[in-house]
C-alpha cells in the first residue's frame, strides 16, 4: 500500500515536471526578450506605439495612417523642447483631460527609453 | 470593518486603468432624451451628411471603398447561387433551433408575442429586479422556462446563429427601448457611465471613438458613430486572412473592443455590465430600423 502511494506520488511529481516543462521557458523567454527599441517599429506596430493609427507622417503619404491626431509635420519647429513632446506621449491627459491619446508612459504601454526613441524619431518629420 | 477595507482594495485594483470619465457630447445631459439629443446635435456638426436611417450604415458613410466592399458582400448574401456557405449555414442553424420543439412540445415562438415577429425591437428591457434583459437573455429565459439548457452568450455557433435568425424576424422594425421607470433610468445611467468611462491599458472610453472621434480614420478604418451601431447585429465579419465569415453578436463585439484597448479582465458576453451597456447603447439607436445579419469588416 505504502509502495503504491509512493509510486503514485512519484508519478504525480514526474507528471507535473513533464507538464510544466514545455510551458516553463515561455515566461522566461518573455522576461528576457529585449525591449523593442527600433523607433520605426515602435511608431508603426499596433502593439507598440501604434502612432500611425491616429497620426500621419506628411513626408510618407503612402503609409496607411489615421487622421485623429495632428500629423507629424514641422515637428522641430512645433517642439523646440523635446521634453514637451515626450510628456505628450507619456500622458497627454495632463494637458488635455478628455484626449483620446493613450497615456503610453503612465499606463506602461511603453518604457521611458522607448518614448525617448519615438520622440527622437518623429522629430525628424 | 473588514468589508469596507476589502471593497476599497477591490475598487482600487479594478480602477487601475479605468475610472476617468471622458467629457464629450451627451455626457452632461441628465435624461436619456437629453443624452441622445446631445449626441445627435454633435453629429449634426461633425457628420452633417449622415441623416436618419443612414446611421445604421455606420462607418460606410465615410468611405466609398468600404461601402463598395460591403455592397459586394451583401449582394452575395442575397444571391441564391453565390450565397456564402457560412451565411447560409448560420441562418439554417438559427432557423432549426428556433423551430425545433422543446421536450414539452413548445417552441421559442410560444415564448414571445406574435410568434417573435417584431419583438426584438423593444429589447433590452429591465425586469422587476432592476436587471437588464437583452433579447439573447430572453431567448435563454425561454429555454429555462421550458426546462432546456441555456446557451452560452459567447458561443456564436449556437447563441450567435439563434440570435441572427430570431432578430431577423424583426427586420425593419424600429427600435423602441423604453426608459421611463426608476429602474430603467438606473440601468440607463449604469450603461451610460460604462460608455463614457476610460477602460484598459490604452485608457479609452467607448465615447472616445464612437462619439468624440466618430467619422475620423483610425489607420485604415473609419470610426462608426454610436447612433445606429446596435441596429444591425449580429453581423457577419470576414477573417482577415481567409475571408471566411463568422457571426458576431453585439456583446461579442464588445469583447473585441475591450481587447483593442487592452482591457486585462474584460467583461464577458452576458455579464450584467455588458447588459447595462447594451441597454444604453440600444437606446441610442431608438427609432432606427433593425437589420440582423449585416456584413461588417
Amino acid at each position: 500500500m505504502n509502495k503504491k502511494l509512493l509510486a503514485a506520488a512519484c508519478s504525480a511529481v514526474l507528471l507535473q515536471a513533464c507538464s510544466s516543462t514545455p510551458s516553463a521557458p515561455e515566461p522566461q523567454a518573455k522576461a528576457s526578450r529585449p525591449v523593442e527599441m527600433n523607433p520605426k517599429v515602435l511608431v508603426e506596430n499596433n502593439n507598440m506605439g501604434n502612432c500611425l493609427a491616429c497620426h500621419s507622417i506628411a513626408k510618407e503619404p503612402n503609409v496607411a495612417a489615421g487622421n485623429i491626431g495632428p500629423p507629424f509635420v514641422a515637428m522641430k519647429q512645433r517642439f523646440p523642447d523635446k521634453a514637451k513632446l515626450r510628456a505628450i506621449i507619456y500622458d497627454e491627459q495632463v494637458n488635455n483631460p478628455d484626449t483620446i491619446m493613450p497615456p503610453f508612459g503612465r499606463n506602461k504601454v511603453l518604457t521611458a527609453e522607448q518614448i525617448d526613441a519615438i520622440a527622437d524619431y518623429i522629430l525628424q518629420f | 470593518m473588514k468589508k469596507p477595507i476589502l471593497f476599497l482594495a477591490l475598487s482600487f485594483s479594478l480602477s487601475a486603468f479605468a475610472g476617468q470619465i471622458v467629457h464629450t457630447a451627451g455626457l452632461a445631459a441628465d435624461t436619456p432624451e437629453g443624452t441622445l439629443a446631445g449626441v445627435k446635435d454633435f453629429f449634426q456638426q461633425t457628420m452633417p451628411q449622415v441623416k436618419g436611417d443612414a446611421f445604421v450604415d455606420g462607418a460606410l458613410n465615410f468611405n466609398k471603398g468600404a461601402r463598395e466592399y460591403n455592397d459586394f458582400w451583401e449582394a452575395r448574401f442575397k444571391d441564391d447561387f453565390d450565397q456564402p456557405d457560412e451565411y447560409r449555414k448560420a441562418f439554417a442553424t438559427g432557423k432549426a433551433m428556433w423551430e425545433k420543439p422543446f421536450a414539452d412540445g413548445k417552441t421559442f415562438a410560444d415564448c414571445f408575442p406574435d410568434g417573435g415577429k417584431g419583438v426584438a425591437a423593444s429589447y433590452p428591457k429591465v425586469d422587476a429586479s432592476g436587471a437588464v434583459v437583452t433579447f439573447e437573455k430572453a431567448l435563454n429565459q425561454c429555454l429555462e422556462a421550458h426546462h432546456e439548457k441555456p446557451l452560452a452568450y459567447g458561443n456564436m455557433k449556437t447563441m450567435g446563429a439563434l440570435s441572427l435568425y430570431a432578430r431577423r424576424l424583426s427586420d425593419g422594425a424600429r427600435i423602441h427601448v423604453e426608459v421611463s421607470t426608476p429602474a430603467e433610468k438606473a440601468a440607463f445611467e449604469r450603461g451610460k457611465t460604462l460608455f463614457y468611462t476610460r477602460h484598459g491599458q490604452l485608457g479609452m472610453a467607448c465615447a472616445s471613438c464612437h462619439v468624440q472621434q466618430a467619422g475620423r480614420t483610425l489607420r485604415t478604418e473609419e470610426l462608426s458613430p454610436v447612433i445606429g451601431q446596435a441596429a444591425h447585429f449580429p453581423v457577419f465579419r470576414p477573417n482577415k486572412q481567409t475571408a471566411q465569415l463568422s457571426v458576431t453578436t453585439l456583446q461579442k463585439r464588445y469583447l473585441g473592443c475591450q481587447k483593442n484597448v487592452k482591457v486585462k479582465n474584460p467583461y464577458k458576453p452576458g455579464s450584467p455590465e455588458l447588459n447595462d451597456l447594451e441597454f444604453f447603447h440600444t437606446y441610442m439607436s431608438n427609432g432606427l430600423p433593425l437589420r440582423s445579419g449585416a456584413f461588417r469588416k
